[in-house]
């Protein structure tokens, strides 16, 4: 096996293949992933995204792939009654997800003062199919979900030339015919350089949603990235991290933080009920499987 | 001294003169011939720096692309093209010691 690594989407990206690349066949994934970011980062002021969500209930002119990436949050939305919300980008601002994670990870955010929380229950766009057009009703979000879109079109490019696998924070996603199954170690989220338990995956991909990692404080209290739209604010799950196998890295990225934010009963139940293999690990460090993992 | 024997040694001289200047003038002593060398390199040198791709740099593009533009490829990390000699995951299925027995990790961000 051949290994390749890049830094992209302030995580480190890691191909393993087997079949040795040259640069030229592994520069149209680099570009995938830079494409991902001009397009999708909020942090970029020039990106589709942040020029999208400076022009509120404006009907403006979308690419393909944006049209692509909301009409699958859309479908994402639906079939998860709402947990699953690219539209709760205020309320992540509103308690202090304002900056690149890098800035704030651990930090007190004394300026970011709270205010106005509020539940999120609708979809923020409006779609014009025959105009390739959006409305954007509320500012939006799109981190998790343009992670796996990415990976899945990196899987595509790369199978051509070998199996193998892409790592990207701990998203991942096989591509090609593996000889068996991986083998992936599943981190203790409160110690991630130990590793609490393990799972097997012949292909498709997994990704794991944890509420340990993007941490900061307001005011003395501890807040994460995964924001509940029933309440706007941080999530009080019990389950601290989640880790959910399916078919695509974007099916995967979406439903491991579905789960997580549903909480532990209702979160098992609904992977149940979609058959989806999963391992949960709750804020006692207590390991639940589902779906045959 | 005969007329005749002068005459020798006189050729004689002239010859070895001659020699001489010669070795002198066409640089075969040892130190002439390791600076003459290098004044061909330096020439040579030269005459890629002034535009001239060298044989070196051919080879470096065909290896790795002519299209690859040095900025992009500086984010690749240094382990790209590792083998299999210290990774996680090969061809009979076999593992290693990596990531204590696994192929590899999650664990969210």
């Amino acid at each position: 096996m051949f290994q390749y690594q890049f830094n992209s989407m302030s995580t480190m990206v890691t191909i393993s293949i087997s079949h040795e690349l040259f640069a030229n066949d592994l520069l149209p994934v680099y570009k995938q992933f830079e494409f991902v970011e001009n397009l999708c980062s909020r942090f970029r002021p020039d990106s589709e995204l942040s020029k999208l969500n400076q022009q509120l209930e404006n009907e403006i002119s979308i690419s393909r792939e944006m049209y692509f990436i909301l009409t699958e949050a859309e479908r994402f939305y639906r079939e998860t009654c709402g947990m699953f919300n690219p539209g709760i980008l205020e309320a992540l601002e509103t308690n202090g997800y304002t900056a690149s994670i890098e800035t704030i990870r651990g930090k007190e955010l004394t300026d970011a003062v709270p205010k106005d929380i509020k539940a999120v229950r609708t979809f923020p766009v409006t779609f014009n199919e025959k105009r390739q057009t959006a409305i954007l009703h509320a500012t939006i979000d799109l981190g998790g979900i343009a992670k796996g879109w990415v990976l899945d079109r990196a899987a595509k490019l790369l199978e051509q030339y070998g199996f193998g696998f892409i790592n990207v924070g701990g998203d991942l996603r096989v591509f090609g015919e593996l000889p068996r199954s991986l083998n992936i170690g599943i981190e203790n989220p409160f110690d991630p350089a130990n590793i609490l338990t393990s799972l097997q995956l012949a292909g498709g991909a997994v990704c794991t949603s944890t509420s340990a990692k993007r941490k900061w404080f307001v005011n003395g209290e501890e807040r994460h990235h995964l924001i509940d739209p029933r309440t706007g604010t941080s999530s009080e799950s019990t389950i601290i991290s989640a880790t959910i196998t399916a078919r695509t890295a974007i099916e995967a990225d979406v439903w491991a933080k579905t789960v997580l934010l549903l909480g532990e009963k209702a979160g098992q139940e609904w992977v149940n009920k979609k058959g989806l293999g999963t391992v949960l690990i709750n804020q006692n460090g207590e390991i639940w499987r589902g779906g045959g993992l | 001294m005969d007329i005749k024997q002068k005459i020798s040694w006189g050729v004689s001289f002239s010859s070895l003169a001659l020699v001489a200047g010669m070795v002198s003038y066409l640089g075969l002593s040892n130190n002439d011939k390791t600076n003459n060398h290098s004044s061909q390199q330096n020439r040579q040198q030269s005459q890629d720096g002034a535009g001239l791709p060298s044989s070196q740099g051919d080879s470096f593009n065909q290896t790795f692309g002519s299209q690859i533009n040095p900025n992009d490829g500086s984010n690749f990390d240094n382990s790209t093209g590792t083998n299999d000699q210290q990774d996680q995951f090969s061809t009979d299925g076999s593992l290693s010691a990596h990531h204590r027995g696994f192929d590899t990790t999650t664990g969210g961000t």
